[in-house]
């Protein structure tokens, strides 16, 4: 499976709040789909052009968010 | 289709082989936080089961704690959304109000929230309690000025049975003001 498909399926559950940035990694990887923290976040960065997820970044704290979009491409 | 006997189990069925109480156990302490190695040992001392590959604990976690994870997560995030409504708070902008549900929902959700942020949460919560209560305060005030207004009123039309039925009627609009 793409690995953009794997974050939105571990974003999907805290719609419509979001993951900090480690917990999805750590999700990520206890779901054995383990990638790294850059990877990950390329492929946030891609999904964010997409408009399936939205990052919030402030200053203490980035998390993501799925967008309606990002549920819609799960359930086709 | 006939079993082979000799053949070996697969390695994801030995820990669904287990008894449930320590399936439990196992599901428990992945839930809690328990490295791979911790459960490697943990089920190697206390089970007498050996497993040697990651993918073993994560196909069990997928069966056993994911779904669990989902839903507590849903719950939260629902939670959460309907707390900050229910706070009614007009006076938060934007950022704001995200900032507290999202906090909210990583506390409900179990998560370890950064101190940074739990400091900001607190500081948002105690000074919405301080407005509540200065608001709490200015409502009473206004409330003993109409009292003693009225009170002043009436006694002078104490003697004046028109000016007392108006009195009278006044009296319940303000009440249910």
């Amino acid at each position: 499976m793409n690995p953009e498909l794997y974050i939105l399926e571990v974003l999907q559950s805290s719609y419509p709040r979001g993951l900090r940035v480690g917990v999805l990694n750590e999700d990520l990887y206890n779901a054995g789909r383990q990638i790294s923290l850059t990877e990950q976040h390329r492929h946030c960065r891609n999904l964010e052009r997409k408009g399936q997820v939205t990052i919030i970044s402030g200053q203490d704290h980035t998390y993501i968010k799925i967008t309606p979009d990002g549920l819609a491409r799960l359930a086709e | 289709m006939p079993t082979d006997p000799d053949k070996k189990p697969r390695a994801d069925s030995i820990l669904d082989g287990m008894e449930e109480v320590r399936i439990m156990e196992l599901r428990d302490g992945l839930l809690g936080g328990w490295s791979h190695e911790q459960c490697i040992g943990w089920l190697a001392t206390e089970c007498g089961v050996v497993i040697k590959s990651g993918s073993t604990l994560n196909t069990f976690y997928k069966r056993h704690c994911a779904p669990i994870i989902k839903d507590r997560r849903k719950l939260a995030a629902v939670k959460s959304e309907i707390y900050v409504k229910e706070a009614g708070r007009t006076d938060w902008d934007a950022a704001t109000a995200e900032l507290v549900s999202q906090v909210t929902f990583e506390m409900l959700d179990g998560q370890r929230t950064d101190p940074k942020i739990a400091e900001k949460f607190v500081k948002l919560v105690l000074k919405k309690d301080a407005q509540d209560q200065s608001r709490n305060k200015a409502r009473e005030l206004a409330r003993t000025k109409i009292d003693a207004g009225m009170e002043a009123m009436l006694a002078e039309i104490k003697h004046n049975p028109k000016a007392l039925a108006i009195f009278k009627q006044l009296q319940e609009v303000v009440a249910k003001a």
